[in-house]
């Protein structure tokens, strides 16, 4: 026994503690401990990089959090949080739209566009769109101090904006301290749970997993399973990849939703050290900027999901998205609309590739829809141009002449065209015209043959 | 007879008949009859073969697991292997101490799969050194598994796992394969992702044990420590098993990784081959200088002579340059003949591709391959067959390796044999004096210190992140209360009520390095090709290898440093072909803080005065010698000024009183040489005893309160010395010296990270057999005057060093008019 409880001391370090001897050998007492560990530790600083702290901000001129951001003290059965309340008339207008032309949209038509499921559960979406309105939709935005995800992440400001009796409702809540993390997650998610559809911009990866992260340290469940998750980033990217610089929020709202930010924007870099600075020292300032970028965002966010209802319908006068759309109907199988956004695109208004893409398109699609003649009238057009279908057009024409018109001479006229103009032809391309040729001038010489 | 080129060395009589059958002792006497093992054989060593001790299989082992085994001709179970399972399944913690090719991995996969076939809910986490070590492994234990017809699943998750599949594996995963680095940044700090890992995580094992010593070890215990935490926040106390090579302390290291008592299993019931070991040592080529001819030409010829006798064979060497140069000498070698054994010998390195390791250890196996020439990479890790001969270029650095590398001959049954070549460093050169060391118990001490403070207030910081402390919570033998306190005021942590909660916006993880001490690591930044950064370099090894003109080199491209920002942690270096490489000259001083423990006189009968404690280190790089390559003529000498660099740290230490120096009877000046000289040959000694590298010791000669310290070969300065103190003839003082100062040369040791390690501690335990040792190491070097090998070059250190060191050792040992 006596051999393990040394071996125990031994094991759990204590044996080191018997070496603080002073100089004098003697025993060095608890508190001669403690202040040896301090100067310890003050010599660490040197290659911890601990010194380098910024400033300590002062403390006069500070106004109280109340001032700044206008809230107000919210007590649950989890304890006590804070909360920033606002609402917005409907008409109030935040750059190309106003809020109300929010309501009424095609959401049948976003959720093909938009839709996932969130939650690791996998249990399918929390009831279809049935009988689903505007007052389902819950936006939503956060505030964190950082971006690495881990668990010593914090969401200190959760935004979320809805539609409500006639007016637009935003509610922010903000993390006073960590001990009212419990209240704050309570109040939010009980919010949460009273809507169907979940919309954020990149919440998919990173909003709802870090709230689901501080929730499980809370031991409290998730509201998000099942929910219809909206997560606007990918319908972006889709519609507006390689149009414009990138696809963050910030962007799309400046160059497509008509909105600029005012002084009180602050960098999205900045807000992590302005919030501890908050922390540690108790300085209020600039905390109203991030709930004013959070407003923003989130704003944006509603705004943006009206747009891309503008552009599913067809509706926005920017063509630009035509052909992708087309091609998002097409493989869900909505032939029909696909072909309007085909047509609208192939009418003008894009740039040429598009355009002669939207046709090829048009084209394909007439011939499925045994429009043929009409088809033909298309490729034939293409390869005229010039542009860089051009081979295509051959490759398909030569097929429609080789199976369905029936007409061989035409078809073999068609490849050789292909081959006949300076431009070089893709490799694949030439090989696949090289053998259609083959096969075409013998399957003629047998006809002849006969 | 094939190959009479000139690239061809023929060391045997041939008869005409190439000899490719016959029995690998046949091979060896002849080779044993050989001019060149006659002349440079310093030991041969038999080792008897060793019967198996054989159990059955438990009875209560799982019928799928049973007939996986059987499947794959295992029948029944060594006697370790069996004795782990019950062990474990008794619930105890244990460390299993076996050499290589003793079925190992058996001892804890066995239990665990067993458990986990019975509760599919379980958990079990497996943690190897490397990331390559771990992903053969798996490979190993997906086999097992497959064998069993069951569904369990076991998948490696590190840096190079897909990201899409990451979720599945925390969800479903049952053994997770990893290794302490992932741990360290990808698993914990999101263990939230982890939580049905956590909650039923029934089995922690380590592999490779061993290798958690020093800095990575110190780093291990803490990255254990937050496991341990994160483990109980979820409810769960997994079980551990710990496997290791043969260490003196086996057991001690295990219980400090754990901080509880582990069981400890060191009988090794798999049955061993004959073995036969040869000690090689090349001979001097100079003898003024003490040099010997370099070990390759020497293995090259060894190795072509077991290869052409078609005898399977593996190369080990220290570097991966050697191992380019022998596999290119090999190939050479049977080239000209026109057989196929040219394609039949490989290289192997840890830089190859996962694909070009699997082949050629597919290769190894099957016999398709004859010979490899590997680094330590292959010392460790997936089976590769069993090979015949094994011939080891260069010391590995520590008994354990060399076991380990020589178990790669002859796994189980049939003769095997190793053959070991020096080099002519220190260390080597004792090994091949001292082969008795090999055969005995090991005198290998893994040493770490989890609570050196840089090491340990990091960890803290990274278990914040992950789980708020809470008052009462115990981490280290530490005050945590108080180190938690510090992290608030420096504005890292924020208390609430009697938590406290990580409060800064970068990720831990990400800055602490597992391998080193220091931070913050200075980037190398190449101005000629862009600002690309081409390295990093940590703190301490800057001041030596980057400073403004120095000639840095990385994977044979040079490069000079144009300037280093200090204060900004980068240097800006251009490409350059030079003919020379720069040496910077470091002066060491030394100031000691405080004396933890001395030795008055009971260890050592001799006089010298040893203690160990805590000092300040000022490290200050005066300048560079430019010397050109092969000759290593000097070039010329640069200036530097760089901050100097100052550290406190732990260290052992030797001083001479000013009474003692008149019974030994040198002169001032020959007396600091040789205290220089002995200090050499001890750093040396020290790292066989620690298993460690020389990076990890500094050593200096000086004044104990930083008055002036002692640099044999510099040129630099002669200050005046002090009326009566030591002469000229490189030593630098501050001046400071009055005449009556007290002449006290010391020679210290001390650890070369900041807060120590726990080495010179140990070395202050086991001070008789370094001095013993270091003794040893010099009057069996059988070089004239000195000699890199013993004490330093004669040129250098003078003539008399060598002798004088031999006697000032002999009167540390056993006090005036002794012999050791």
């Amino acid at each position: 026994m006596d051999d393990l409880r040394s071996r125990l001391q031994r094991v759990r370090g204590l044996g080191s503690q018997d070496r603080q001897a002073g100089a004098d050998g003697k025993e060095i007492g608890g508190s001669d401990r403690v202040a040896s560990l301090r100067a310890r530790l003050a010599r660490l600083e040197q290659g911890m990089a601990l010194s380098k702290r910024s400033d300590p901000s002062r403390l006069a001129n500070q106004r109280c959090l109340d001032e700044v951001l206008r809230g107000r003290v919210v007590l649950n059965g989890a304890g006590v949080c804070y909360e920033v309340p606002s609402t917005f008339r409907k008409s109030f207008r935040h750059g190309d739209y106003c809020l109300e032309d929010g309501l009424g949209l095609d959401l049948g038509g976003l959720e093909a566009l938009c839709g996932g499921t969130l939650g690791q559960g996998g249990g399918g979406s929390r009831g279809s769109l049935d009988g689903i309105r505007a007052e389902d939709l819950l936006f939503l935005d956060t505030e964190t101090t950082g971006l690495a995800m881990g668990t010593g992440t914090y969401v200190f400001l959760l935004g979320m904006g809805f539609f409500r009796d006639d007016k637009y409702c935003l509610h922010q809540f903000f993390l006073r301290d960590f001990t009212e993390e419990a209240a704050l997650l309570s109040e939010a998610m009980n919010l949460i749970r009273l809507f169907r559809v979940l919309v954020t911009f990149n919440g998919r990866r990173f909003d709802v997993p870090l709230l689901e992260t501080r929730l499980l340290l809370q031991g409290m469940t998730s509201p998000f399973e099942g929910m219809i998750d909206w997560d606007l980033l990918y319908p972006s990217r889709r519609l507006w990849r390689g149009r414009l610089e990138d696809c963050r929020l910030e962007t799309l709202e400046g160059e497509r939703l008509g909105v600029t930010r005012g002084d009180r924007e602050v960098v999205g870099a900045d807000i992590p050290g302005i919030y501890y600075r908050f922390i540690h020292s108790g300085d209020t300032r600039d905390l109203d900027r991030i709930a004013y970028h959070n407003a923003m965002d989130i704003l944006s966010l509603t705004t943006l999901l009206t747009h891309l209802d503008r552009c599913l319908g067809r509706r926005d006068p920017k063509k630009e998205n035509l052909l992708s759309l087309g091609r998002f109907y097409e493989r869900r199988g909505m032939g029909a609309v696909s072909v309007e956004c085909y047509e609208m695109a192939g009418a003008g208004g894009v740039d040429e590739g598009e355009r002669n893409r939207a046709l090829f398109r048009l084209a394909c699609r007439r011939r499925r829809d045994g429009r043929v003649e009409e088809a033909v009238g298309i490729w034939e057009q293409l390869i005229d141009r010039g542009g860089d279908l051009r081979p295509e057009s051959c490759i398909e024409l030569a097929k429609v002449h080789e199976h369905v018109t029936r007409q061989l001479d035409r078809a073999i006229e068609a490849v050789r065209m292909a081959e006949s103009r300076d431009r070089p032809v893709r490799p694949d391309l030439r090989i696949d015209l090289e053998k259609r040729l083959k096969r075409l001038e013998r399957k003629r010489s047998r006809l002849w043959g006969k | 007879m094939r190959g009479d080129s000139p690239g061809h060395f023929c060391i045997l009589q041939k008869d005409g008949v190439s000899m490719k059958k016959g029995d690998l002792s046949e091979v060896l006497e002849a080779l044993e009859a050989t001019k060149l093992f006659k002349t440079n054989l310093t030991r041969r060593v038999e080792l008897e073969a060793k019967p198996g001790i054989y159990r059955e299989f438990p009875p209560n082992l799982t019928g799928s697991l049973k007939k996986a085994l059987l499947e794959r001709g295992v029948a029944r179970l060594y006697a370790h292997q069996e004795e782990s399972y019950r062990r474990i399944q008794a619930g105890e913690d244990i460390v299993v101490v076996t050499p290589t090719a003793s079925g190992k991995t058996l001892c804890y996969n066995l239990a665990v799969l067993d458990r986990l076939l019975r509760e599919p809910a379980r958990r079990a986490l497996y943690l190897f050194p490397t990331k390559a070590l771990s992903q053969d492994q798996s490979a190993e234990l997906q086999s097992l598994v497959s064998g069993t017809g069951e569904n369990l699943k076991v998948h490696t998750y590190d840096g190079d796992t897909p990201t899409g599949i990451r979720g599945t594996i925390r969800k479903q995963a049952q053994v997770v394969i990893s290794n302490p680095d992932m741990l360290h940044t990808g698993i914990l700090p999101h263990h939230t992702k982890w939580n049905t890992f956590f909650q039923n995580i029934a089995f922690l094992v380590v592999d490779e044990m061993h290798m958690y010593r020093g800095v990575f070890g110190s780093h291990m215990v803490n990255v254990l420590r937050r496991l341990a935490r994160v483990c109980r926040h979820y409810g769960s106390y997994p079980q551990a098993v710990f496997c290791s090579a043969t260490i003196a302390n086996p057991r001690e290291l295990a219980e400090r990784l754990i901080e509880r008592p582990v069981t400890l299993l060191d009988q090794n019931g798999a049955p061993r081959g004959k073995k036969r070991l040869y000690f090689l040592n090349p001979p001097v080529i100079q003898k003024e200088l003490g040099l010997r001819g370099s070990p390759l030409g020497m293995v090259q010829k060894i190795a072509s002579e077991f290869l052409r006798r078609g005898r399977s064979t593996i190369v080990f060497t220290t570097s991966r340059l050697h191992v380019e140069i022998l596999t290119k000498y090999l190939k050479d070698t049977f080239e000209k003949g026109g057989g196929e054994m040219e394609e039949k010998i490989r290289g192997y390195r840890g830089g190859y591709l996962p694909n070009l390791r699997r082949e050629i250890e597919k290769g190894l196996r099957s016999g398709e391959i004859k010979g490899v020439v590997s680094t330590n990479a292959l010392e460790l890790g997936v089976d590769i067959g069993s090979l015949e001969a094994c011939i080891l270029c260069g010391y590995p650095g520590s008994i354990a390796s060399t076991w380990q590398q020589a178990g790669r001959a002859g796994r189980r049954t049939g003769m095997a044999c190793t053959v070991l070549v020096a080099r002519s460093n220190p260390l080597d050169q004792f090994i091949i004096q001292n082969p008795d060391y090999f055969l005995g118990r090991s005198p290998e001490h893994a040493r770490l210190n989890p609570d050196n403070l840089s090491i340990l207030v990091s960890h803290i910081k990274c278990a914040a992140f992950e789980l708020p402390f809470r008052k009462g919570e115990r981490f280290s033998g530490e005050n945590l209360e108080e180190i938690l306190e510090y992290l608030v005021e420096k504005r890292v942590l924020r208390k609430y009520g009697d938590r406290w909660y990580w409060a800064e916006e970068s990720y831990p993880a990400d800055k602490i390095s597992l391998r080193t001490v220091s931070e913050e690591n200075f980037l190398v930044v190449d101005r000629s090709s862009a600002n690309r950064v081409v390295a990093e370099v940590d703190h301490q090894s800057a001041p030596l290898t980057i400073y403004p003109g120095a000639i840095y080199m990385l994977e044979g491209q040079q490069y000079q440093v144009e300037e280093l920002d200090y204060s900004n942690h980068k240097a800006y270096v251009t490409q350059v072909k030079a003919d020379y490489y720069t040496e910077a000259v470091l002066f060491t001083k030394l100031k000691i803080l405080d004396v933890f423990s001395s030795d008055p006189e009971d260890v050592c009968r001799g006089k010298a005065r040893m203690h160990e404690g805590e000092v300040h280190v000022v490290s200050h790089v005066a300048g560079f010698k430019k010397l050109k390559f092969y000759s290593s003529e000097n070039l010329g000498y640069g200036e530097i000024s760089l901050p100097d660099q100052e550290m406190h740290t732990t260290s052992f230490w030797i001083t001479l009183d000013p009474e003692d120096l008149v019974e030994i009877g040198l002169t001032t000046q020959d007396l600091l040489y040789s205290l220089a000289g002995c200090g050499y040959a001890m750093q040396h000694m020290a790292c066989f005893i620690l298993m460690c590298e020389p990076r990890d010791l500094g050593k200096a000669v000086g004044d104990p309160y930083l008055k002036w310290f002692f640099r044999p070969d510099s040129p630099l300065r002669d200050p005046p010395p002090a009326a009566g103190g030591p002469g000229p003839g490189g030593w630098f003082g501050d001046g400071e010296g009055s005449p009556d100062m007290e002449f006290r040369p010391t020679l210290f040791l001390y650890d070369a990270y900041p807060g120590g390690l726990g080495l010179s501690s140990h070395l202050f335990s086991c001070r008789k057999e370094l001095l013993e040792g270091t003794w040893s190491l010099i009057e069996r070097c059988s070089c004239g005057h000195g000699c890199p090998s013993c004490v330093g070059p004669a040129p250098e250190v003078g003539e008399l060093t060598k002798s004088n060191a031999r006697r000032l050792l002999e009167w540390m040992i056993c006090g005036a008019g002794c012999r050791g």
